[in-house]
């Protein structure tokens, strides 16, 4: 299941400070964002700012928040999967 | 629920289409990201319904607010979808089916909604949208909830087998070419027999945004996936459509990058504790959650009814009655995902206890 190796607490904490860093610039930043993301009914790349954003942060706080739930003893049942 | 947001009296003010944030409304954000995440993770779909009532309660504009959730939604649904791949629970051929097929569903979907808002306007829509969660989520709702309780019968009296719908039975004894092999969900099934599932899903999904209501039980019962696999399999689906709706709301302009991330912050946590928790529960489990929410939302919705009624002067009511039953199906709305997500931590460690135990009686215990 590919779940047996533990992440390093230290790599959990670092994506951790990324995660809360990038929510630290965008809130930092408000009105920016919110033009951008307005911008976007004018078409041109402004529509993918959104997406690119989600995806950005999912990547990041996605592997974060399994880390997290690794380091805690949390993890999958073997059950016959990948 | 989003071709019913009516587009013509957005704010032109961006402060006004975009709210100002302060700590509760963060807090609250971030909470039912986290609860309906996991309940997502565990049972495919169903765990964003209350984000946009709820973002609506604080303030959004209804259009940002469904914009807004839905590009959180598809981010946490292919998580959710990678997770459950890697415990050998998505079908990726009978989901790209259905994600195709659903595509074609949300088209015709968003046709009827309007025709519907053309002919009787935003209070007629409002009741359309209302009537068909009631319908379809009492309907298939009990079905999904009596067939969770006989497998936990069948279960308890020794029979651990998931069995088959009669219909899924009889429609894999058809053949009807093209014939498909389903590997994960263990089928083989004409792909006549799953285009209606897929289309469902799609119309569903355009009308209530919550197509996974459609999807997930069309795959148990018709399809005749496990339970698993379906809710599984919808977390891929849900993911390739909500990426496509996602680019139309960001072309609009209409999508808040600040609510999404801090739903996501919140729900990309629960929704991979809900896909850890599958691995623990038995197969009925998945049916139990997801036929109590829809009946749940069933209530809601009917107490929602009579607003729309009274709008449209079909019936009369003091405007006090209205607010009680409107706030009162608010509530029970949060009530349902609060149920779902009790159940599932429930079931998760007590079957995590249990896993423990087998694990201790067999030697295993870890140092």
């Amino acid at each position: 299941m590919a779940l047996k190796h533990k992440p390093s607490t230290i790599g959990t904490a670092v994506m951790g400070l990324l995660s809360i860093c990038f929510l630290a610039v965008i809130f930092t930043h408000q009105e920016l964002v919110k033009a951008i993301g307005f911008e976007g009914r004018n078409g041109g790349i402004a529509v993918l700012f959104p997406i690119a954003m989600v995806l950005i942060y999912t990547y990041i706080h996605a592997n974060f928040s399994h880390n997290v739930f690794t380091l805690l003893g949390i993890e999958a049942r073997n059950k016959g999967g990948k | 629920m989003a071709a019913a947001v009516d587009l013509s009296n957005l704010p032109a003010n961006i402060d006004q289409l975009f709210i100002t944030l302060d700590a509760v409304k963060i807090g609250f954000l971030f909470l039912v990201g986290f609860i309906g995440g996991l309940v997502s993770g565990f049972i495919g779909s169903g765990g964003a319904f209350v984000l946009t009532p709820g973002m609506m309660s604080l303030g959004v504009p209804a259009a940002v607010a469904v914009a807004s959730n839905m590009c959180h939604k598809f981010p946490k649904a292919l998580v959710g979808a990678y997770r459950r791949f890697r415990y050998g629970q998505v079908d990726l051929k009978l989901g790209l089916i259905v994600a195709a097929t659903a595509s074609l569903g949300v088209l015709v979907g968003i046709r009827i909604q309007e025709f519907i808002n053309d002919t009787w306007g935003e209070a007629g829509s409002n009741l359309y949208v209302s009537l068909a969660f009631v319908v379809v989520l009492t309907t298939v709702g009990s079905y999904v909830f009596m067939d969770a309780i006989r497998t936990k019968k069948r279960e308890r009296m020794g029979d651990a087998r998931e069995t088959r719908s009669s219909l899924a039975q009889k429609l894999a004894r058809l053949n009807l070419p093209p014939m498909i092999d389903f590997k994960g969900a263990g089928v083989r099934m004409s792909l006549w027999f799953t285009v209606p599932v897929g289309f469902l899903t799609g119309l569903l999904a355009a009308t209530i945004a919550v197509g996974g209501f459609i999807g997930v039980p069309g795959m148990i019962y018709v399809i005749g996936a496990p339970a698993l696999v379906a809710s599984a399999t919808e977390l891929a689906v849900a993911g390739v459509m909500g990426l496509t709706g996602s680019i139309k709301w960001a072309a609009l302009g209409l999508i808040d990058i600040r609510m999404t991330l801090i739903i996501l912050f919140g729900s990309l946590f629960g929704v991979q504790l809900g896909a850890i928790g599958t691995t623990y529960v038995k197969d009925y489990m998945v049916k139990y959650v997801m036929g109590t929410i829809m009946l749940i939302v069933a209530v809601s919705r009917a107490m929602a009814v009579p607003e729309y009624l009274v709008s449209l002067n079909l019936t009369q009511m003091s405007p006090a009655m209205v607010h009680m039953l409107t706030t009162g199906s608010f509530i029970i709305m949060c009530l349902a995902l609060v149920i779902g997500a009790a159940i599932i931590l429930g079931a998760m460690f007590k079957g995590r206890a249990a896993h423990r135990a087998e694990e201790a009686a067999a030697g295993y215990v870890k140092a």
